[in-house]
């Protein structure tokens, strides 16, 4: 993960007018203050903010320059003058008419700066103590980021007065979100409204970090203009007074704001995000206070720092005992399929993820909120080709999956790590897309009366919500370490595993061959007394059947028929546990032409004369054992033949798409949950209305698992079933 | 009604397997070496349908097959074809067949195997093994009627060639 350490120009950001405004050149200052500007070599005033008279009469007296003690008095300049800061800004408590202010002062460049502050007389620094020693202690005694958000919050509306003070937090875009907020209770709330990256433009942001803390002691306010006869470009970045952008204001007035505070919350050298402060009318609160405040917000700042520390060590430590728990799991299931499939719930509080899926074996399973499968297979199929590493993440899947946008809006996250170099295997955690899970607090088209005409807060909203279309919280680095542990994990058990499965499967392979050969000489056992019995009971239908009641006839037509059905079943075991022995031969042939004979083998004509039998004549050719393509195709469509006979209009349509052929039925189908189970030995869906022995699709299985095809089957009750191969 | 008077029981069915020294003399026959009770009785009956110049004997075990194979009766009064099955208890089929084929001081007469079995090899050692014909045994009494008339009606007719 990039870390956003300093980084106060990312690239994401749209650069506006708002990014490109010089804020800290701006020649004007707010009025609750008076600036001046002063060459320090030789203590001449050059300049001053236009209110400067109210305060010194002496400036509207004399022409500029003007010497420094014209104004104040000796001891006082003294005073500065002992104690310039080489960084930062300085302050001087003094009398000015009689009037308690205060001086602070600090060098751009050359050029010194003064503001004078009126002081609030109020101020008991006893009982500030008292007050500020309150505040660390409640924060300190919270342990959880939310609360102490909240409480801090809380804390520092009382402290300072404000109508509404918000926690706002950055994302990795600098895109900002309340995450907490204390206001009187006739405000609208805007906990949890987010504010692009725009709206608090770069080039502020790298201003807060270096101040601190500033306010807007009236938005109204017309501002001073700077009389100033030295240098020009004077960098006002530290300045007290500045005045801001008339953009910023603009978007205040827009919001109905009077007045602001706003302090930076740093740490490590990292803007993490802001307090602002808002009131509805004009407020000033004096350069002492601001000082607490920004205080407070740095211990704040700091008990934020050590409590995101330990939420994070708390996410990893809960994310390593969720791991540990699902290695359980698997090891004590000894079945990475299974135990990844029964711990699909772990799985989910591995991360803060909201769905996922597990591609293991060929098996597909999903947890939580996950799309459905053939879409999830395209994005798998898409990680298996396009992403080198073992570990694949995204944020925005969109921006790199055409396919991406059709599951955006629960997959615009996406982290998969491969559990195989041969990248077969794989585990999936998805994140929705972001602007889904933003509660908004209010309305946001609420606060705009006129169109400004320029940058409004709803207007660069609607922008927002554009641009973040698509994208997904980001992945922290501890979810991304936690699935790469799982993934280190599986592979180990997987290699074991590999082991043992070589010599089971070797002892699989004899066990196997001993089972088919043991069929093959049972059937074929059972075929002797089996012939006794047809035979016999052949005998009596034709010679004795006259002799017998009703009861006797039934009871003889009941043997005989059992025995057929006896003789057929034994005929597919037969070539069932023939297929595992027998080796292809390959030819090409004609599709249609082996179509045909199977129909005719199936003697279709005579016996499904109602079905509508239809073969698309393009077929094109293929290249498999041809008898046992033969038997494939006699299963499939003696299979669609039957299930299809009872309908009113039955068909069967044989064709191709792509590589793929089809045999398609309109018979009765059924339930998809059985799709993959009709594979297997004696696995029928049907009762005995239709016969069969249950082995058919398990052959034509087998079949294609000798041709290293693939075969599915689509089907819905009533609807009829398309069974598809490829070879 | 034939050879099995009002019951269908294969044990009763047994006088009628052959005693080898008590061969009929005169009248042309087909030995069947099978050791299947049902199959003996069903071809038993099959064949007292057909025509009846010929009848069938049977031995049921591998031994006396091959015992039969060496005695004069079968040097005198040799059978016009032999069934033979390769299951059989003692000497298996394919056994009896090669030591008849290698005692070349004994008349030689058609055989056919007929197995349930359908294994490739078994049919191609029984080709290589002097097998005239070899047939899957049939699966039910029409079958097994088809066979038996299709095979004394050509094995006769070659033997008069």
């Amino acid at each position: 993960m990039a870390s956003r350490k300093s980084k106060l120009y990312p690239g994401e950001v749209t650069l506006t007018n708002c990014d490109l405004e010089p804020i800290h050149l701006i020649n004007r200052s707010q009025s609750h203050g008076v600036l001046l500007i002063c060459n320090p070599s030789d203590k001449l005033i050059t300049g001053f903010s236009s209110n400067g008279p109210d305060l010194f009469h002496e400036l509207e007296r004399s022409e500029l320059p003007l010497k420094i003690n014209q104004i104040l008095d000796d001891k006082i300049i003294h005073a500065i003058f002992e104690d310039i800061p080489s960084e930062g800004a300085n302050f001087k408590k003094c009398l000015i008419g009689n009037v308690p202010h205060v001086v602070i002062y600090h060098c751009s460049g050359e050029t010194l700066i003064l503001e004078f502050e009126p002081l609030n007389d109020d101020i008991d620094p006893v009982l500030q103590q008292i007050e500020l020693s309150h505040i660390f202690s409640v924060l300190n005694r919270s342990t959880r980021v939310q609360d102490m958000c909240d409480k801090a919050a809380k804390l520092i509306r009382d402290f300072a007065g404000y109508d509404r003070v918000m926690i706002y937090k950055f994302d990795e875009h600098w895109n900002g979100e309340v995450v907490s907020e204390s206001k009187q209770a006739k405000l609208e709330s805007w906990l949890g409204l987010r504010y692009p990256a725009t709206d608090i433009p770069s080039q502020a942001r790298a201003l807060f970090l270096r101040q601190g803390v500033r306010i807007i002691s009236d938005v109204s306010d017309q501002t001073q203009s700077l009389k100033n006869l030295g240098n020009e470009d004077i960098d006002f970045s530290l300045s007290e007074l500045r005045a801001v952008s008339p953009i910023h204001i603009e978007y205040l007035t827009n919001m109905k704001v009077a007045a602001t505070m706003t302090a930076a919350i740093v740490f490590d050298e990292d803007l993490w995000g802001l307090v602002a402060c808002h009131h509805y009318s004009p407020r000033f609160i004096d350069y002492f206070k601001r000082m607490s405040c920004k205080f407070l917000t740095q211990v704040f700042s700091n008990q934020l720092g050590l409590r995101s520390t330990n939420t994070n060590l708390e996410k990893m430590n809960r994310s390593n005992t969720v791991r540990a728990k699902i290695i359980e799991r698997i090891s004590a299931h000894r079945n990475i399929q299974v135990g990844l499939s029964k711990a699909s719930g772990d799985l989910l509080s591995l991360n803060e993820s909201s769905g996922g899926a597990v591609y293991f074996d060929d098996e597909l399973s999903t947890f939580g909120d996950a799309p459905d499968e053939i879409k999830i297979l395209n994005l798998f199929n898409w990680l298996r080709k396009s992403s080198p590493g073992d570990t694949f993440l995204t944020e925005n899947l969109e921006g790199v999956f055409s396919k991406g946008a059709e599951i955006k809006s629960n997959v615009s996250g996406v982290l998969c790590v491969f559990l195989s170099s041969e990248r077969n295997d794989a585990i999936l955690w998805f994140k929705p897309e972001r602007i889904k899970i933003v509660e908004w607090g209010g309305n946001p088209e609420k606060s705009v009366n006129e169109e400004g005409g320029r940058l409004s807060p709803r207007k660069s909203f609607d922008a927002w919500k554009a641009e973040q279309s698509g994208h997904s919280e980001p992945w922290e680095d501890y979810e991304i370490a936690s699935a790469k542990a799982l993934k280190d994990h599986l592979s180990d058990i997987i290699l074991k595993k590999y082991d043992e499965m070589l010599r089971l499967n070797k002892k699989l392979e004899s066990v196997n061959n001993e089972l088919e050969s043991f069929s093959y000489s049972v059937s074929h056992d059972l075929r002797a007394p089996l012939r006794g019995i047809s035979g016999f009971s052949q005998i009596l239908l034709e010679k004795y059947y006259d002799a017998l009641d009703d009861f006797g006839k039934s009871a003889l037509e009941t043997i005989a028929s059992s025995s057929t059905k006896m003789n057929s079943l034994i005929d597919d075991i037969l070539s069932f546990s023939g297929l595992g022995k027998k080796s292809t031969e390959l030819s090409t042939f004609e599709m249609v032409d082996l179509v045909k004979e199977v129909l005719e083998y199936l003697k279709a004509n005579e016996f499904y004369k109602s079905t509508s039998i239809t073969v698309e004549k393009e077929l094109g050719s293929l290249t498999g054992d041809r008898s046992m393509i033969f038997q494939l195709m006699n299963n499939l469509l003696s299979n669609a033949l039957k299930y299809s006979a009872k309908q009113s209009n039955p068909e069967v349509h044989i064709g191709r798409e792509q590589k793929a052929f089809y045999v398609r039925d309109n018979g009765i189908g059924f339930d998809k949950a059985h799709s993959k189970k009709i594979f297997g030995v004696f696995k029928r869906l049907v009762s005995d209305e239709y016969e069969g022995s249950g082995i058919g699709l398990a052959i034509s299985k087998r079949v294609i698992e000798k041709h290293h095809g693939r075969i599915w089957v689509e089907s819905e009750p009533g609807k009829g079933t398309t069974f598809y191969f490829t070879i | 009604m034939g050879v099995y008077g009002s019951r269908a029981n294969p044990e009763k069915a047994l006088p009628f397997i052959l005693q080898f020294d008590k061969l009929p003399m005169q009248r042309p026959y087909i030995l069947s070496i099978e050791d299947d009770k049902n199959d003996i009785a069903l071809m038993q009956f099959a064949m007292s349908e057909l025509d009846s110049t010929y009848h069938m004997e049977f031995l049921t075990d591998g031994i006396s097959a091959t015992a039969f194979f060496n005695s004069d009766a079968f040097k005198n009064n040799p059978p016009t074809l032999i069934l033979l099955d390769i299951n059989l208890p003692g000497i298996n089929g394919l056994e009896v067949l090669k030591k008849y084929r290698g005692t070349s001081s004994q008349p030689q007469v058609p055989v056919v195997v007929m197995s349930s079995s359908d294994r490739d090899d078994e049919i191609r050692q029984s080709y290589s093994l002097g097998a005239n014909s070899y047939i899957e045994k049939p699966r039910d009494l029409n079958d097994l009627r088809g066979k038996l008339e299709l095979m004394t009606k050509y094995w006769m007719e070659t033997n008069k060639l």
